[in-house]
């Protein structure tokens, strides 16, 4: 059994194409996520929707023949995000590691494009990470509220 | 075109509606600069109908009041509404870079 179906409690997938509309999403997603957790889910929406825009805007060029699929996973401790996009991929790494060197800086992170979404979803996620291309972002939160 | 209110050559009132993102923080931009173009230096945005905000429009923020305080001019954010919008702001603490009533 696949380590994704383990522990899992609900799922909710949605494939965003050009025709539907990211408030109408993000309202569906809240209300799923209402049910599941307990801190202030807002916070949780600043870093999906930048992770959902930064894969529509430079993932998929905008094309809007390519869509973006969205999965939030609930297990007993965790919830995880994941946002695909149809592009290319990006080097995300060398994005990541300019965080660590501008620690002290993060208002510069706000100059910087696709630097400054990832920085909302690390200020309102516990870890964020790629696959290795780059066109699949994996958000995950502790359902613990701290 | 924005809503605006004008009381001088150089102090101007914006009021922007709605949720600001990635489909129209850019024709946000280009309304301001066209302000800016027009010689107003002295911009406040008035924030009590802007439901949302994200990272496109905090760049369009931050590069809008780059360019103001370039020619000595100011940007100010007011009367902000949404807890969505005052959550982003003191996560980012926008307030050290731009001026925001009510969060001094």
């Amino acid at each position: 059994m696949p380590e994704e179906i383990e522990d899992m409690i609900d799922i909710y997938k949605i494939n965003l194409d050009s025709n539907l509309r990211l408030s109408q999403v993000e309202k569906e997603m809240a209300l799923f996520l209402d049910k599941y957790y307990t801190g202030d889910t807002d916070f949780l929406f600043i870093g999906i929707h930048e992770m959902i825009s930064n894969a529509v805007e430079h993932g998929n060029k905008l094309d809007p023949a390519k869509t973006v699929s969205i999965k939030i996973i609930i297990r007993k401790e965790i919830i995880k995000v994941e946002i695909v996009d149809q592009g290319s991929g990006f080097d995300w790494q060398n994005t990541l590691s300019k965080f660590d060197k501008a620690a002290n800086q993060e208002l510069n992170q706000l100059y910087s494009e696709r630097g400054r979404g990832i920085f909302l979803a690390k200020q309102t996620f516990d870890e964020i990470k790629y696959n290795k291309q780059g066109n699949k972002a994996i958000l995950i939160k502790n359902r613990m509220h701290k | 075109m924005l809503r605006s209110k004008k009381y001088n050559d150089i102090d101007v009132t914006v009021y922007p509606e709605g949720r600001i993102d990635i489909s129209n923080s850019q024709t946000l931009k280009e309304d301001l600069m066209e302000f800016y173009r027009d010689g107003f230096t002295n911009v406040v945005i008035d924030f009590g109908k802007i439901s949302s905000i994200d990272s496109s429009g905090l760049g369009k923020l931050l590069l809008f009041h780059k360019k103001l305080k370039e020619t000595d001019g100011k940007l100010k954010l007011v009367n902000i509404k949404s807890d969505y919008v005052k959550k982003m702001f003191k996560m980012i603490h926008l307030n050290k870079v731009i001026e925001i009533e009510g969060m001094e």
